[in-house]
């Protein structure tokens, strides 16, 4: 049994913070950055800059297809990522030419909603059809994506806006996946980064680059960087592309910001946690 | 504001609160908000696949390219699994499910994931010394992690110390796992928070 003294060190009351108080601050750390002007100052990590290398090294013209797996669940760390690759595609001084297509069936209209709540600075010259083009959802994961590798046609026989493949200017020259010069996925579902590894990269030699939400981040360490020469991981990649795309200010920056904050608190609570549980141990061992 | 503008800021915001009260008790509110999820859910599942559907196959089959009729008899078959008598019918169509599955999933394998892989794992000098380093690190932890999954013999002297160092290398790899998952559900929670609060502000 231990003695009163005992149990009012420093690390019994660390030990017995009420779960509300952590609740308050932490909406605290997530409200106030916001809302008013203050910021943590944050690097670029070395799989950010590679990514950001990779788009803009492309050759002139080169061809990218932008998939995106937007639902619900994963929207609060992939549509910034999104927004923010989706700006350095549209606006790389290579003339990339994009092609968009989604894997989950909530995909189009997540992106619409995507592109309503976040910014994209769309280029006056970039024209619809010549410099980018919008496919929908394609059915059958794997498959699916198999036959797209091998025949876009057959899977897209018209754009998202209903306008025939071979209407689409842009399309006359690219027909599988032996035309792309990369393959961009957001994603939080691991299945989709493994099997587009193994069709595109696998089969046809096409160079991946990964934007994994967190949780998924490490899946996709095994193919960095080999495969991936780069990854944007969620709301924080998003938000150190936009710092080396010049971007600020936009909402991508104000979660950044936000997320920074809540992730300092989350980094104390842990470590006060760690060592409080290891002294409570070790005081009572001996 | 109009009334229907009022309506699309308010109750998405009602149904937001809905949601987050689930961390603190089960009510009839959050069950009733959860039946709707799934709900509409499913629903624009099933449109954007009769779309698919409707885009890569029956269209398609309309314009004259009859081998098409086949892949979609096929997917009918799936359905007999709600019918107990023709049951074995729907067999036909997981027949193609997964032996397609499996025949495209084979194809990539080798070159995509398992030869990168051992190449990758086996390349230890580097550029520079510190992707040198990284490359030493990075194979003792692979060998380490692998002595550890080698249970036909017992764990004690050499394979032991190895087996209890790739152990804690994958526990320090779940950790890491663990708090980038956390990082997620921060960044979920904070999307619909920064939203939530800019529509009541109004910002």
């Amino acid at each position: 049994m231990t003695s009163s003294s005992e149990e009012n060190t420093i690390w019994d009351k660390l030990m017995s913070i009420p779960d509300n108080a952590i609740q308050v601050v932490f909406l605290l750390c997530m409200i106030v950055p916001l809302l008013v002007p203050m910021t943590i100052p944050y690097g670029v990590t070395p799989p950010t800059k590679a990514f950001y290398d990779t788009i803009n090294a492309l050759p002139e013209g080169s061809v990218v297809l932008y998939s995106m797996q937007l639902i619900p669940f994963n929207y609060g760390d992939c549509a910034a990522a999104t927004a923010s690759i989706f700006n350095l595609l549209l606006n790389a001084p290579n003339n990339l030419r994009v092609i968009l297509v989604f894997p989950a069936s909530d995909g189009p209209l997540m992106f619409d909603i995507m592109s309503a709540d976040y910014e994209i600075l769309m280029p006056e010259w970039r024209k619809y059809g010549e410099d980018w083009v919008r496919f929908g959802y394609y059915a059958g994961m794997e498959q699916g994506f198999a036959t797209l590798c091998d025949d876009m046609k057959t899977i897209f026989p018209s754009d998202y806006f209903d306008n025939p493949f071979d209407d689409l200017p842009m399309m006359s020259d690219i027909k599988s996946a032996a035309d792309w010069d990369l393959l961009i996925e957001v994603t939080s579902y691991t299945a989709i980064v493994d099997y587009e590894v193994r069709q595109a990269y696998g089969r046809y030699g096409v160079p991946c680059l990964f934007a994994p939400a967190g949780m998924t981040v490490m899946s996709i360490i095994p193919y960095y960087p080999h495969i991936s020469k780069g990854f944007v991981m969620g709301l924080s990649g998003a938000a150190q592309l936009n710092s080396l795309q010049g971007i600020s200010g936009t909402l991508v920056d104000l979660m950044g910001n936000s997320f920074s904050f809540m992730t300092l608190e989350a980094f104390i609570l842990a470590i006060l946690g760690i060592v409080s549980g290891y002294m409570l141990r070790h005081r009572r061992s001996t | 504001m109009a009334f229907v503008e009022l309506m699309e800021s308010w109750i998405p915001i009602i149904l937001m609160i809905t949601a987050i009260s689930f961390i603190f008790y089960d009510w009839v509110g959050w069950r009733w908000l959860e039946h709707w999820i799934i709900g509409t859910g499913a629903g624009v599942i099933v449109a954007t696949n009769w779309r698919a559907l409707y885009r890569t196959g029956i269209n398609p089959l309309i314009g004259g390219d009859m081998l098409l009729i086949l892949p979609i008899i096929f997917g009918i078959c799936l359905y007999f699994r709600f019918i107990p008598e023709y049951r074995w019918v729907a067999r036909y169509g997981f027949l193609w499910v997964i032996a397609g599955g499996a025949g495209v999933t084979i194809g990539g394998i080798m070159q995509g994931q398992i030869l990168p892989q051992i190449i990758q794992s086996a390349k230890i000098i580097g550029p520079t010394s510190w992707d040198t380093f990284n490359g030493l690190v990075s194979a003792i932890i692979f060998l380490t992690t692998l002595t550890y999954f080698i249970f036909t013999k017992p764990h004690k002297g050499v394979l032991g110390t190895s087996a209890r160092a790739g152990r804690l290398f994958m526990m320090v790899g779940f950790g890491l796992g663990f708090s980038t998952l956390i990082q997620t559900y921060f960044a979920v929670i904070l999307e619909r928070v920064q939203w939530m609060t800019f529509k009541i502000l109004g910002i």
